[in-house]
């Protein structure tokens, strides 16, 4: 295994990104570090920099204007990286699908500056802090494989 | 003072400059305006005792009818001034001059129906995308999603209309 893809497995660290969610889901990741799931004890914590960060965590559907900002927050993340769609509408748009003011998906915005970023996916409105638990562990087992694979 | 004797008041003091009184219920009284008065009328109603609640656009194809809407808290009534602007010139004299609380709400009317506010402080734009085209408005009623938006589909030259309908005959 290569020590870069050794360094991501254990203890990522995660940048919030918030392109246009309602609030409901930052809630929900807000749970996850408080003392009843408190995954600070995996070593999973909550940065101030893309340039820390491990794993982008993304809630929301991208707006016009969030759209280059995401972008670039994608460009300044340390690779390799994991993307964490967090929710309904970082999944498939949910209910903003179509509207005027959004640029489409996360996935999609961020594979027009990287078609090989590494995307997980955590449906539900909000999902429950269980589901993101287990959306990251499954997305970090995914990403050791591919990145160990070549 | 009670609710009647306030909707009196207004009525005499305001006279002609309003065009009509509607009292829905108790509660809730209609002031339709024309936009030459529409600053008076706003003034008058902020200096008895009303608190701009917010303000509401909404496009009736020929004018962008603007909404003012004022709360006599102690009273419990709320009172709303109509204005139009008319089209093509879709233009008002700004509120936010005589009260700041109305800058905000008057940018967003002016971003999303595109009516123009006169003499408005800090006329920019306040919601829309940096990127969103000038003169285009997402909430006029000739708004055209397909051709502004890539939705990925086809741009259709009825606005979608026959798509809805076959939905809809479909059941």
């Amino acid at each position: 295994m290569n020590w870069k893809v050794w360094g991501l497995s254990k203890s990522p660290w995660v940048y919030h990104v918030n392109t246009g969610a309602c609030n409901n889901c930052d809630i929900e990741i807000l749970d996850c570090l408080t003392p009843r799931f408190d995954i600070e004890r995996f070593g999973m914590l909550l940065v101030p920099s893309p340039r820390h960060a491990d794993a982008l965590l993304v809630t929301g559907g991208v707006t016009r204007q969030a759209r280059p900002r995401l972008q670039e927050v994608y460009r300044q993340t340390a690779k390799p990286c994991i993307v964490l769609c967090v929710g309904a509408c970082a999944c498939s748009m949910g209910i903003f699908a179509d509207c005027y003011h959004m640029a489409g998906p996360p996935d999609k915005v961020i594979r027009e500056v990287d078609p090989s970023a590494i995307i997980a996916y955590v449906p539900g409105c909000p999902p429950k802090p269980e589901a993101i638990i287990a959306g990251a562990v499954k997305g970090l087992q995914a990403a050791c494989k591919l990145l160990s694979q070549g | 003072m009670n609710r009647d004797q306030l909707v009196k008041q207004i009525d005499n003091d305001l006279g002609s400059k309003v065009a009509d009184v509607f009292r829905r219920n108790a509660k809730r009284v209609y002031l339709t305006v024309e936009p030459e008065n529409s600053l008076a009328v706003n003034r008058y109603l902020f200096e008895h005792g009303g608190r701009l609640a917010t303000a509401t656009g909404v496009d009736c194809r020929d004018w962008i009818e603007v909404c003012y809407h004022y709360c006599f808290d102690p009273l419990n009534v709320v009172v709303t001034v109509k204005t139009r602007a008319y089209k093509p010139a879709c233009e008002l004299d700004s509120v936010a001059t005589v009260f700041p609380g109305a800058n905000f709400i008057e940018r967003e009317i002016q971003d999303l129906l595109g009516a123009k506010f006169l003499n408005h402080p800090d006329p920019r734009r306040l919601i829309l995308a940096d990127d969103w085209p000038e003169g285009v408005y997402p909430l006029r009623k000739d708004y055209h999603h397909e051709a502004h938006v890539n939705t990925g589909r086809a741009v259709s030259p009825d606005h979608g209309r026959a798509r809805v309908l076959s939905a809809l005959r479909r059941g």
